[in-house]
């Protein structure tokens, strides 16, 4: 096995973890981290060996999620936030913070920029200076965005609202 | 709070602190209860948003790898020129694995595959040679009733068909007509050009939602292109170049977006 291929196995997991927080649909998420992993594969002349590999694949599922993003605006389709998805056992308990549909949408509700960041760092697990460079912006906005992006989750909402739709257009 | 203070919270529990710092931090912590507070929180917080989200199996990634390392194998075997006939089936090899489903609770991995994609290359490519030669008929319902085609094979698919138009390829519609597929059905376009030459798009649904990049195969005079889109998987079979059918499924995809 090479070992463009053991690092790409082994950073499959977090991509798909970090696929479905941008997506919420384990089918989407399965195609997005394919077709990550079929370009990596395509590309891997241009990996070099002594950088990460994870903040490629990252940048890679954010472009290409963006980009159904756009065309799905384009077709006016609203994609629904999909709680139906979410597996009991990854649920957790009350006391163990907000609740998670809960946590979920608040981090809907977040400026996607804050949102960005917040999945890249938690989620798939880069560093701040890999987020960076995925994001193409300073390690401090990097820093400050998760700041507002924590403390944004820790607001309480603003009243009784209603399930939000996570609307694309 | 001031916003270096923040900062650290940050950088503390991301894991961004060298060794020192985090020691440091740490006895800041033990002083400061309002400190300890909020690191504890975010902490939960992160947990909680961690476990929101779902881990799949891990022989759910070797499926995917493997299926993505099909793809690229398929894609480059078939920019490889002059081995038709094995090339065709290799392809269609990665496509059948392709068109698994990866879905959770869906794992076919170590079951026999099926080959999908291999049996629409194949009634595409049939399809095309039987009525593409046909003078008197070859289509069922003719372009002149395109919206009757279109309700008609929506109805017969059972998901709405769309008709592209490629005139701006230099191609008319002649018609289209369903055709047996599996269990199911399946549905031909047929296009030609000024001198009478035919393309034939077949599309059919299929249960498990990809979408592929488009691939490329040779059989015979025949040049092939294919792709899935959603549910649909699609073979637009003519006589042209590889480069002129690239660019008419580029049309197709276009026109069905």
């Amino acid at each position: 096995m090479t070992r463009f291929r053991e690092e790409l196995q082994e950073a499959l997991p977090s991509l798909w973890r970090y696929a479905f927080a941008l997506t919420r649909d384990r089918s989407r998420a399965d195609d997005l981290v394919q077709d990550c992993a079929e370009r990596a594969l395509r590309k891997k002349h241009l990996w070099q060996a002594e950088r990460p590999l994870r903040p490629w694949l990252a940048k890679m599922a954010l472009n290409i999620h963006r980009n159904a993003l756009r065309h799905a605006a384009a077709r006016h389709i609203h994609v629904a936030y999909d709680e139906a998805d979410l597996t009991p056992h990854a649920l957790p308990s009350a006391e163990q913070g907000l609740e998670a549909a809960e946590l979920l949408r608040r981090v809907d509700a977040l400026p996607s920029e804050q949102r960005d960041v917040l999945l890249l760092v938690v989620i798939d697990g880069v560093s701040y200076a890999e987020a960076a460079e995925v994001l193409g912006i300073p390690i401090g906005t990097v820093m400050s965005r998760i700041s507002r992006a924590r403390a944004a989750l820790r607001q309480e909402p603003g009243g009784g609202k209603p399930v939000r739709l996570r609307s694309v257009t | 709070m001031s916003d270096t203070m923040d900062i650290d919270i940050h950088r503390y529990v991301d894991g961004e602190m060298t060794r020192e710092e985090a020691l440091a931090f740490e006895r800041r912590m033990e002083e400061d209860e309002t400190l300890a507070t909020r690191v504890a929180q975010v902490m939960t917080d992160m947990a909680a948003l961690k476990a929101a989200f779902p881990t799949p199996p891990a022989g759910h990634f070797d499926t995917i790898l493997e299926a993505a390392e099909a793809a690229v194998e398929a894609a480059a075997i078939s920019q490889t020129p002059a081995r038709a006939g094995w090339g065709w089936q290799q392809i269609a090899a990665g496509l059948a694995l392709l068109a698994l489903g990866f879905g959770a609770g869906n794992l076919t991995r170590g079951s026999a595959p099926t080959d999908l994609a291999g049996d629409v290359l194949a009634e595409a490519s049939a399809a095309h040679e039987l009525y593409a030669v046909e003078v008197v008929h070859p289509v069922e319902v003719p372009a002149s009733e395109r919206d009757h085609l279109k309700g008609w094979l929506s109805n017969r698919l059972g998901a709405e068909v769309r008709i592209p138009d490629l005139n701006q390829n230099g191609l008319s519609l002649v018609g289209g007509r369903l055709l047996p597929f599996e269990q199911g059905a399946a549905a031909q376009f047929m296009y030609e050009d000024g001198e009478g030459t035919r393309v034939t798009l077949y599309l059919t649904p299929v249960v498990d939602r990809q979408n592929t990049a488009l691939r490329h195969g040779e059989k015979d005079a025949l040049s092939m292109v294919y792709w899935q889109d959603g549910a649909w998987l699609y073979a637009l079979v003519g006589p042209f170049d590889k480069t002129k059918m690239t660019g008419l499924a580029r049309q197709v995809q276009g026109e069905l977006f």
